[in-house]
């Protein structure tokens, strides 16, 4: 059975032709989906919901696209995360900003403020991993990154996968294995740069 | 890199890849370093996963559709006034376009000057001397009606 034809397809059809209900259903459906995913990604509980908010906006401006070639909380699935990843990319340029407008005493004091606990040396490394991953998935394509978050991050197999994104199990694989290899460059030439992690 | 390791790597990820995967690792040493690379990229990635018992991430709070619903009713607003707004793709175009209006304007200038002759040394020279010595002579005469008139 074409995904078109299941319940959820002729959800969505309902929600392409403007029917408030169905988009309403389908927000229900996957908004706690989303969130988890968000939290998993940017780790800010405060800006989960301002982020799932702006996923489902596009979702619905987006909707009219949708192609059925996959389901739709894969598709939704590959905004969230791009989603993420313009928000970290926003955070990361107003930090800077925020960096460089410090006065020299300010930033003295931050240098100069008390030693980290165990606990948040703990965090920090969490933290800083995070960070790490994150920047190597930016320089990945949007699908690589996608396939990755799949398998390594929802656990879903390759079989799942080839299902899902109608896609040959041997073509995933490769797929995912250029990925990784991109992934391992990226981590060598971030190593290379100053202070990069 | 080998075909086996590059064929049974997901596998392996698995925990089931063959024997031959592994033989291969022990014997080729340019795979294995890949392999173990690959690997531990793998499974930094496993740091984005939300926690398993799911207490972790947020909920959407009760008013959460509401909000969606305001957001997308705003957008859709300045979508449609968008049309009619300036933005700053006016301002670029508008400065794009004095640009190049003084351009053209600056180049017609130099050329009308070049074309209406003159503008060579020598002719200025010239111009400039007949006025000179024909503003001389109409001195000297208006200086005598002035002196025989005093008289």
């Amino acid at each position: 059975m074409d995904y078109e034809d299941t319940p959820e397809g002729a959800l969505v059809r309902r929600a392409q032709e403007g029917d408030e209900a169905a988009f309403r259903e389908v927000v229900t459906r996957y908004q706690s989906k989303v969130f988890s995913i968000i939290h998993g990604i940017v780790r800010q509980r405060n800006d989960v919901e301002d982020i799932a908010q702006q996923v489902f906006a596009k979702v619905y401006f987006s909707l009219r696209n949708f192609d059925f070639r996959s389901s739709l909380i894969t598709w939704i699935y590959k905004i969230t995360v791009n989603e993420c990843f313009d928000y970290l990319r926003k955070k990361k340029v107003r930090k800077l900003v925020y960096e460089s407008d410090m006065s020299e005493d300010e930033s003295r004091r931050v240098e100069n403020s008390e030693p980290p606990t165990d606990r948040s040396v703990r965090t920090d490394t969490t933290l800083a991993r995070r960070d790490y991953i994150v920047k190597l998935l930016d320089r990945v394509s949007d699908e690589e990154k996608q396939l990755l978050m799949l398998k390594e991050v929802e656990g879903y197999s390759v079989e799942e996968l080839a299902s899902m994104l109608k896609m040959n199990e041997n073509t995933i694989k490769v797929k995912l294995f250029r990925a990784r290899q991109k992934l391992v460059k990226a981590a060598q030439r971030l190593d290379r740069l100053p202070a990069a992690v | 890199m080998h075909d086996i390791v590059f064929r049974e790597f997901e596998d392996h990820l698995n925990g089931n890849a063959s024997a031959a995967f592994h033989d291969h690792l022990r014997t080729c040493e340019s795979c294995r370093g890949e392999v173990e690379g690959i690997t531990g990229i793998t499974s930094l990635l496993h740091e984005l996963a939300p926690a398993a018992d799911g207490n972790d991430a947020p909920q959407p709070s009760p008013a959460f559709y509401a909000a969606l619903a305001n957001r997308i009713v705003e957008t859709e607003a300045s979508r449609s006034w968008g049309l009619f707004s300036i933005g700053d793709l006016f301002f670029r175009r508008v400065a794009f376009a004095s640009l190049i209006l003084l351009a053209c304007l600056g180049s017609f200038l130099v050329t009308r000057e070049a074309s209406e002759g003159g503008a060579d040394a020598a002719s200025i020279m010239a111009q400039h001397d007949a006025i000179s010595s024909h503003s001389d002579s109409a001195d000297r005469e208006r200086l005598l009606v002035t002196l025989a008139e005093y008289r």
